[in-house]
């Protein structure tokens, strides 16, 4: 398979911005984060070719890309990215760490190529902030093309065509909030909560765990 | 198809947006970003279950007088977050310490932050900022879930699957379906009982490992690693009741409070050991009892009222107050299996 230059930029920049928050990230989280930063980029106006890689429909839910797949095993066989437990969660080595703070990764973020992109990868974590990524998950796993897909076992590239649901889904929040450019991470926030309690009002009870603890 | 009404459900209840709608267009607003990632990468140090002090955290546009408090790199807050403190974030790498109440966190041209009593409190601008908690798997929503949810999943585990012996390792450690007497040994099918269950239900993918060592010789029945933050949960899986041999007939083991304490102190002692040898983790015990404890089963053979067999149902175990106060501690954990007289 062909590499893709902006599937392993964007595994480095997802997991460089993260940890703040995660010392590590599952392969599910660093494709869902991307799958979401392109829904992002489709928000602003970007064509979902313009991202370049592509997302299927993973069959035990979620998001799915080989490129991402393909690059972060890339990644993992170079050093650049190591699992501390050997499991399936991922951070950026100390060796490649040092190349990414000290400026080669920094000409990278420089390119046009990759320069445009940084504002919804960036965008994809500040939303996530306030909220569990298993929260995020769930959510997304209702946005209209993914949920089809699943519903219906579909296999085919997610937005590979214009999505007229998502844009209508879109459409509705820039007018119910009005125009939130500069600022992507609010409008992100809000569309995932709207696709949480889309999410909860299919299984019809917001959570049944008691809810008191020492 | 879009649904409005729970379109102005979240638009009304967002949490970033009602900040952003806090500061008017004229205002410059305080960077959000630089404030919930702040307060995200603490209880990534410190999960919110574990802090046991109210603390506060600020930005703002305006100048800050810096003799108020001590300047400070973000990394030693992170390191050294150990009491009650005001933390008002310069910038993406310094903040300045400052005594609660020394600031106002409802003054204008700032976004604050109030954990107080485990309850969470916003403000912007001087507008108080409701901060709803859809998940009730953590104490905060800028922390990942971890003993919170734990906790939920073991009391769902006993509803769901021990209480009755629903799980077939539970129900193939009874001698028979009367669910009086255990089999001989029945401890490693309880924990792989819990540990599947456990696997399939925290949010997060935490890693759930059986039999990890704590020191040289003594491994402890589950431990629970949640790879987002510096939580570890040590869990001791102990029995009580009565076990025979089926074919000789006779009594095996018999276990009752004095074993539900032997097992606080293993796990506080455990608890222990593992924070000595990691000292920024967070550990925290679970004694888990799966109590088949009854009345009058001393012989075989022997049949007691239903009153005998679930008398234990609403014992719970006395435990020394040390262990009680023990903070690391959570001793709740009593799952009392429920007999089965009418077969």
């Amino acid at each position: 398979m062909k590499n893709c230059p902006e599937a392993s930029f964007d595994i480095l920049y997802l997991l460089m911005i993260s940890q703040k928050k995660y010392d590590e990230l599952h392969r599910t989280e660093i494709t869902l984060l991307s799958y979401l930063s392109l829904l992002l980029s489709i928000y602003d106006g970007h064509k979902s070719n313009e991202w370049v890689y592509h997302f299927s429909h993973h069959k035990f839910g979620g998001p799915f890309s080989s490129e991402i797949n393909n690059e972060l095993d890339l990644l993992i066989r170079k050093g650049t990215v190591i699992s501390s437990t050997g499991e399936d969660f991922y951070t950026i080595s100390n060796k490649a760490g040092t190349v990414i703070t000290t400026g080669l990764f920094n000409e990278f973020m420089q390119l046009d190529r990759f320069k445009w992109r940084i504002k919804y990868l960036d965008a994809s974590i500040s939303a996530c902030l306030t909220k569990s990524l298993p929260i995020v998950s769930r959510a997304i796993n209702e946005e209209p093309e993914l949920s089809l897909a699943q519903e219906h076992g579909i296999k085919t590239t997610l937005h590979s065509k214009d999505s007229n649901s998502l844009y209508e889904q879109f459409g509705a929040l820039k007018n119910a909030i009005g125009d939130f450019r500069n600022d992507i991470f609010i409008p992100a926030s809000i569309w995932i909560d709207y696709l949480l309690l889309l999410s909860e009002k299919k299984t019809g009870e917001p959570n049944d765990r008691p809810n008191t603890s020492k | 198809m879009i649904d409005p009404t729970l379109l102005n459900k979240v638009v009304s209840e967002n949490l970033e947006l009602k900040i952003s709608r806090a500061f008017s267009q004229e205002q410059s607003m305080p960077d959000i970003v630089i404030f919930t990632s702040f307060i995200s990468e603490l209880f990534k140090y410190h999960p919110p279950e574990k802090i046991s002090w109210n603390f506060a955290c600020v930005v703002t546009t305006e100048k800050v007088d810096l003799s108020i408090g001590r300047l400070v790199h973000r990394k030693e807050v992170m390191e050294n977050f150990r009491e009650e403190t005001c933390i008002i974030i310069l910038n993406e790498n310094q903040c300045l310490l400052c005594t609660m109440g020394q600031f106002n966190l409802q003054d204008k041209n700032v976004i604050s932050y109030l954990f107080e009593h485990k309850i969470e409190f916003i403000w912007a601008n001087g507008m108080s900022i409701p901060v709803t908690n859809p998940d009730s798997a953590s104490y905060s929503i800028f922390a990942q879930p971890t003993f919170k949810d734990l906790h939920a999943a073991l009391w769902q585990y006993y509803n769901k699957n021990a209480r009755y012996s629903i799980c077939s390792k539970i129900s193939d450690s009874w001698i028979n379906s009367d669910r009086l007497r255990f089999k001989p040994g029945p401890e490693h099918s309880l924990r792989d009982s819990l540990w599947i269950f456990l696997r399939s239900v925290l949010r997060g993918n935490p890693e759930v490992k059986r039999e990890q060592n704590v020191d040289d010789d003594n491994p402890v029945d589950l431990k629970v690693t949640w790879k987002m933050s510096k939580a570890v949960a040590l869990l001791e899986v102990k029995w009580l009741g009565k076990s025979f041999n089926l074919e000789t007939r006779r009594k095996t083991s018999d276990y009752s409070e004095r074993r539900a304490i032997e097992g606080a102190i293993q796990l506080r002692d455990y608890i222990r050991t593992s924070h000595e040898e990691n000292t920024d983790i967070h550990f925290m015990g679970y004694l888990v009892l799966f109590d088949g404890r009854r009345q009058r089963i001393g012989e075989f053979d022997s049949v007691p009222t239903l009153e005998q067999a679930i008398f234990y149902r609403d014992k719970n175990i006395e435990y020394p107050e040390h262990l009680e106060n023990d903070e690391s501690l959570n001793l709740e954990y009593r799952f009392f299996l429920e007999p089965n007289l009418a077969c």
